[in-house]
């Protein structure tokens, strides 16, 4: 009861002051963006700048393979000479080259990199090639079988696979960021000093505010996921994730504050926190990159989770399991601010 | 009237040192720095990474090595649970001469296709090709990831100075020091100036440390100090802007939080956006910042360029101004 009404006083407050409303701001922004701006579907744009010298017969069946092997978003650029392709690699670090040309009477395809790649990339780009090359030659033999383990994957359209990661680093966390700011203002306030006077105990201001959070991000993550995902979303999952792991954010926040006594000096903290969570997205546009720091973060498996939400047959396992971890890993961290706060929120 | 700046700003700093609040501030980016150089290794264009029995032949799993990480696990069914995870990691089972690749179904596009390529080539190396590779390379060797993070942070950081202001003029608001500054012998430019001092300097210390842990030794630092001026300039005013006006600093970080989205969107659509997109991003000082630090990280930025492109930022920063003018004028009394 007394947290009920702990928490019913910190929603009337925040619905009274601005911030609330600049989340809302934001996430209507962010929607508008996603529904005006973005194509649903989009490819990465690759440049091979590409120069042969060959004889014409050579020439046509080189330009074939080139047709055939290019990539989806992939421009083939055709210069005069292996210099001129130096030249153009030199404007531009991110493209690579190749130069075709007859050494030991043998068609050469020679390429060039920047010099920044991993000796892996260049093994596997080598291989990949002459494997590629050995299946057209006779006397190839295919010495692989696939088995596909769910040879109905959905694919989400790119626009809506982005919503996972505005959900995770803007809804989620939102808490990570502005309950610290909360704890501290009351701090300064002198609110706490009041509240310590009332049959209240620590747990309950703190999970007030934490509930609070967990209204904020619900609002700000239904405005998005609804408005991007429509019928695709389901609901009771969604709400259920987004609760969970925004009160883990939150509490992750109130852990981190509990060892600083002033919002200016937590802020770098709490910025590196979020720039370290919010690294996981890369992994998550590029799933080939996924070292094991990258997947123990938390916010890994939420954006997985946050992808199969609006999927037509969403893994629930994969939904609920990480629902429970958040709890359990939530629980345990609240716990432990409790304690810490319980220590030095009136001083 | 310099007098009266700078015992403003080292009254900030003062009290800085006094509660270790520099240090609190300083660290962080660096720490952010060195996550990011720890990643640098382990980062390449797509690996192909794959998990294999552990009873399988050891010259396989040395080739496998040399193309991605190998993991080796006791059984098929492992090998099918970690091929179902959401990672890009591909089982194979070799049978005499025939391997089973098993994929989940959610990888990369394409990347079923490598694998095959790859372990087909190897199966098939002794048929006679009729062509050869090689490879030579420019002789580049810093990776994207180093230049675009470190751009990236840098950037970010310089905001974080501005913040840095923004959080300290809601304090002084809230203490109601700023009523008291209005009745003082110092102007209200110049405690404006000393108190913007520190978000000048905060961002330069950061800039410098973040590159060096980075390994950008040979750079031309001149030109990073004035782009990191001209950027900390507009974070400022923004940070004035936001904080002039508010009392309470859970308003003061949820609108900075806010101002973040503008600088991502920049940020990520001047890495991501093929180039004929790019005027799209013209309206913010932020990518052409970015754009400067990015081209003085690959020593191709020349004076007349980062001039051209702080002349840029330094008119948005007007324009930013002459619509924040009256807004912060209000606000500091």
């Amino acid at each position: 009861m007394k947290l009920l009404i702990t928490f019913a006083k910190d929603i009337r407050l925040a619905f009274k002051s601005f911030y609330i409303y600049i989340e809302i701001i934001m996430a209507v922004l962010f929607v508008a963006i996603l529904l005006f701006v973005v194509p649903e579907h989009f490819t990465t744009e690759h440049t091979v700048y590409v120069a042969l010298d060959l004889p014409a017969t050579a020439r046509d069946f080189v330009m074939n393979k080139l047709s055939e092997g290019g990539e989806a978003g992939t421009t083939i650029v055709l210069l005069d000479s292996a210099e001129a392709v130096r030249a153009r690699l030199e404007q531009d670090r991110s493209a690579a080259g190749i130069f075709i040309s007859i050494l030991a009477d043998k068609i050469n395809f020679e390429f060039i990199l920047q010099g920044y790649e991993q000796e892996k990339v260049v093994n596997i780009l080598r291989q990949a090639f002459i494997g590629e090359m050995a299946a057209s030659v006779p006397g190839f033999v295919d010495h692989t079988t696939v088995t596909l383990l769910d040879s109905q994957v959905e694919k989400l359209s790119d626009r809506i696979n982005m919503v996972p990661v505005f959900l995770v680093l803007n809804s989620v966390f939102v808490g990570l960021f502005i309950i610290a700011s909360y704890i501290f203002m009351d701090k300064e306030e002198g609110t706490i000093k009041a509240f310590a006077v009332t049959p209240a105990r620590v747990w309950h201001y703190l999970a007030a505010k934490v509930g609070v959070m967990m209204v904020t991000g619900l609002i700000t993550g239904l405005i998005t996921a609804v408005a991007v995902g429509g019928t695709q979303l389901h609901l009771f999952p969604f709400i259920l994730l987004l609760l969970v792991c925004n009160g883990f954010g939150s509490v992750l926040g109130l852990l981190i504050a509990s060892f600083f006594d002033s919002i200016t000096k937590a802020m770098g903290w709490l910025y590196l926190a979020i720039f370290m969570l919010s690294f996981t997205s890369v992994s998550y546009y590029m799933p080939s990159f996924s070292p094991l720091l990258i997947r123990l973060l938390p916010s890994y498996p939420m954006l997985y989770a946050f992808r199969q939400i609006f999927l037509a047959a969403p893994d629930y396992r994969q939904i609920y399991t990480t629902v429970g971890i958040f709890a359990v890993l939530g629980l345990v961290i609240f716990l432990l601010a409790d304690w810490r706060y319980r220590k030095t929120i009136t001083i | 009237m310099i007098k009266r700046i700078l015992a403003v700003a080292l009254r900030d700093l003062k009290s800085g040192i006094r509660d270790y609040m520099i240090l609190y501030i300083l660290a962080a980016p660096f720490l952010l720095a060195l996550v990011l150089l720890a990643f640098v290794p382990s980062a390449g264009a797509s690996l192909i990474n794959v998990a294999v029995l552990d009873s399988a032949d050891p010259a396989l799993i040395d080739t496998l090595r040399q193309y991605g990480r190998v993991e080796l696990l006791d059984s098929r069914a492992a090998l099918i649970k970690r091929v179902a995870d959401t990672d890009d990691i591909f089982g194979i089972i070799a049978d005499g001469d025939t391997y089973e690749l098993i994929a989940g179904g959610n990888e990369t596009e394409g990347a079923l296709d490598g694998v095959r390529s790859i372990i087909n080539g190897i199966a098939n190396r002794d048929l006679e090709l009729p062509v050869s590779v090689s490879v030579s390379d420019m002789g580049w060797r810093l990776s994207p990831l180093l230049q675009l993070g470190g751009s990236f942070i840098i950037i970010f950081i310089t905001v974080f100075g501005g913040m840095i202001v923004l959080l300290n003029l809601v304090e002084e608001k809230q203490y109601r020091t700023l009523a008291a500054v209005n009745v003082s012998a110092i102007s209200r430019v110049e405690f404006v100036i000393g108190k913007g001092l520190l978000g000048f300097v905060i961002p330069i210390l950061h800039a410098y440390g973040i590159l060096l842990i980075l390994g950008f030794y040979t750079i031309n630092y001149l030109m990073v100090t004035l782009v990191i001026l001209a950027i900390a300039l507009i974070s400022m005013i923004i940070g004035f802007g936001i904080g002039v006006y508010n009392d309470n600093q859970l308003t003061a970080v949820s609108s900075m939080k806010a101002v973040f989205l503008p600088i991502l969107a920049s940020l990520f659509g001047a890495i991501f956006l093929p180039e004929r997109w790019l005027p799209v991003l013209w309206w913010s000082p932020f990518y052409w910042a970015f754009d400067a630090i990015n081209r003085i990280l690959l020593h191709e930025a020349t004076w007349p360029r980062i001039l051209l492109n702080c002349s840029i930022i330094l008119f948005l920063t007007a324009l930013v101004f002459a619509l924040m003018r009256k807004r912060i004028q209000r606000g500091m009394i």
